[in-house]
């Protein structure tokens, strides 16, 4: 007969027992909701130029103020008058390279003619946290001459701690389009947004306002998504925004940057290039690059995924024919990712005044070009 | 600001309930079964907006 | 025994935590997902010369290769424009025919109708899901449309100039459906190389004896056009 195991002795008292578990539960909730925590209240350094005008959205919807929904403007007017240029980065917190790009243009930038705005955290919500169980990166350390920079990856979706519970079934406002329960969080399908709206829709409410008190002429949004989706390296342009897209991939084809033009389908509500263009006179476009670190096939989830774009899995799938870019063992660094949008943002900001006349140019210089960032590092362009 | 109270009352509510199963129990196995529900539950009374 | 698959399992269970999670909602919404099959490949390409091959063209051979061969006008203006698969590269082809010179309107969703007042019809093609959608048809009505357009065309014997300018990204399941049509149909082709790796293009112009010029960059396909349309 097999003897019984016998417990340790301490262990037979109940009093023990509680306070092992007691002990426990402090420890392990001590350490992770310090985490949370931390997240929840980082703010990411970003270094614009001394003087540079900074607005909030709140400043649009004053309901904002003092929520994790209020996020800064970055404006950017030249001495001329000329046209007017918004570019978002941030909407989904998870895609590196459009906050990266912001960030950039920010510490950067410098506008002659015209004006430009720039919100690097346009869903600073997500930048508090990140969706739950992909493993995702926090904090993006990224060399620089200065230093070492920390940049946030968040999630795609506005914390469930400024908005919650979910509802089964999202109903967008005003088309009445039904949508997962979930994107309900997703500010890129909140658009047009209503003020007396849950928190996102506030969020992109505050966003159209803002569009609409500066009459922006032209309105940006940059995104990413995983090589296996099929419109990456791409832009999607409201039908008004068209007029610009034959010169401007004209101009980016012979820069060497193939950018595939879809218009936005009437029937797909709640995004940017839709509802920016439907309740305002923007002309809106979204740019998308691939990003491995959002992708289902990717293996390890961690900084230098997000960073260096290398992923064994990826160069396996791309030889099966899987994804809709060139992938192989280089990967698709952050470098050429940002490259492709801040070139591209150039060539559409400069295919405005060629498009609609003199009145609506805009000039800036400062910014890198795609050669640029792509036989460089993304550091030496981080203040 | 109400609804938040009310959030964090049904998780100190359940974490309670829960403490008190974990309480009264006397495998340690079953103890630390509880101990994983309630981790989660102290840090929606805590921070649960 | 027990416990070992115990421990097994949740050491399963604790791998597929990594593995599983809500997937990000793409930006097309679940329930009514047009599929792009746009395919891969942009890729950084040197410029190179346009070139013509083609058995009625007459082609310079003692042009240098910096320079496109001399080609015979074909068209003339003024242009109707559509795509065949209702791709964005519509207004591609509008700015290069604009470049050129060349008065053009570009239709959507032209008819046999719309080619009253035109002298040309220009087809650009490649398919979109975005765009099928965006027009409110499906694969099998623009492919309709498309064969309506060209059998009227004919009939009118109004000229066609097929395009595809949007290189490798505008092939793919989706984009090839409509390709072969308008390459049959018409008198004279542009295309960019990068989207005819395979062939597929070429061989149909070839065996039509269709003139065809390849570009490297969509920008030559102004100097082509101009004499085309002998500017």
């Amino acid at each position: 007969m097999k003897e019984e195991k016998k417990a340790p002795a301490f262990l037979k008292n109940k009093l023990v027992k509680n306070l092992i578990c007691l002990v426990l539960i402090l420890t392990v909730a001590g350490i992770t909701g310090w985490e949370f925590y931390r997240f929840r209240t980082y703010r990411e350094e970003i270094k614009a130029p001394d003087g540079t005008e900074i607005q909030h959205l709140s400043d649009y919807l004053p309901s904002l103020k003092g929520t994790a929904g209020d996020t800064e403007i970055y404006v950017f007017r030249g001495e001329q008058d000329g046209g007017s240029m918004l570019v978002m980065g941030g909407t989904h917190a998870d895609e590196l390279a459009g906050h990266l790009s912001a960030i950039i243009m920010v510490e950067n930038l410098k506008v002659t003619r015209g004006t430009v705005y720039v919100i690097p955290r346009a869903n600073n919500s997500g930048f508090t946290n990140n969706f739950p169980q992909e493993a995702s990166p926090m904090y993006i350390e990224i060399p620089t001459a200065n230093g070492t920079r920390t940049v946030v990856y968040g999630s795609r979706a506005t914390n469930p701690v400024d908005q919650w519970p979910d509802p089964d079934l999202y109903t967008h406002y005003p088309s009445g389009q039904g949508l997962s329960g979930a994107e309900t969080r997703n500010l890129n399908r909140s658009y047009p947004g209503r003020e007396n709206g849950n928190f996102t829709e506030r969020v992109a409410c505050a966003i159209r306002n803002f569009i609409n008190t500066n009459a922006i002429d032209l309105t940006i949004d940059l995104h990413e998504a995983s090589p296996e989706y099929p419109n990456i390296n791409s832009s999607v342009l409201h039908e008004r925004a068209m007029k610009l897209s034959g010169d401007a991939s004209l101009e980016l084809d012979d820069l060497g940057i193939s950018m595939r033009m879809e218009v936005s389908p009437v029937n797909l509500h709640g995004l940017t290039h839709r509802e920016l263009g439907d309740y305002t006179n923007t002309l809106a476009l979204l740019m998308e690059t691939a990003n491995p670190c959002q992708g289902r096939i990717r293996g390890a989830t961690n900084a230098e995924l997000a960073l260096m774009g290398k992923d064994p899995c990826y160069v396996k799938a791309s030889e099966l024919g899987y994804l809709y870019i060139p992938y192989d063992e280089n990967g698709v660094a952050v470098e050429e990712r940002c490259g492709r949008h801040l070139q591209a943002i150039q060539v559409y900001a400069e295919a405005l005044g060629w498009v609609f006349g003199d009145e609506y140019t805009i000039e800036m210089t400062g910014l890198p070009q795609y050669n640029d960032l792509i036989s460089a590092s993304v550091g030496d362009w981080l203040k | 600001m109400l609804l938040t109270w009310i959030y964090r009352g049904i998780a100190l509510l359940i974490l309670v309930l829960t403490g008190r199963e974990l309480w009264k129990e006397e495998k340690m196995q079953m103890k630390l079964c509880a101990c994983f529900v309630m981790i989660p539950l102290l840090l929606r009374v805590l921070m649960i907006k | 025994m027990k416990k070992l698959c115990a421990i097994i399992l949740a050491f399963l269970m604790l791998l597929s935590l990594a593995a599983c999670g809500s997937e990000p909602a793409p930006t097309v919404p679940a329930t009514n997902p047009p599929q792009s099959t746009a395919q891969p490949a942009e890729t950084t390409k040197a410029a190179q010369p346009a070139e013509s091959t083609a058995a009625n063209v007459p082609a310079d051979s003692s042009a240098p290769e910096s320079q496109p061969s001399a080609v015979q006008a074909l068209f003339e203006g003024p242009v109707l424009v559509t795509t065949a698969g209702q791709s964005a590269d519509g207004t591609v082809a509008e700015t290069l025919l604009t470049r050129a010179g060349i008065e053009c309107e570009v239709i959507k969703m032209a008819g046999p109708d719309d080619l009253a007042e035109f002298k040309c019809l220009v087809l650009v093609a490649g398919g979109s899901s975005k765009g099928l959608g965006q027009a409110g048809i499906k694969e099998e009505q623009e492919l309709a449309r498309v064969q309506e357009l060209i059998d009227a065309a004919k009939g009118k014997n109004i000229p066609i100039l097929a395009l595809h300018v949007g290189g490798q990204t505008r092939r793919g399941t989706l984009s090839d459906r409509f390709i072969p049509d308008a390459m049959d149909a018409c008198n004279a082709a542009i295309i960019v190389r990068e989207g005819d790796e395979d062939g597929m293009m070429k061989d149909i112009l070839e065996k039509n004896g269709t003139p065809y010029f390849y570009i490297e960059k969509q920008k030559e396909g102004t100097d082509i056009i101009k004499q085309l349309f002998g500017k």
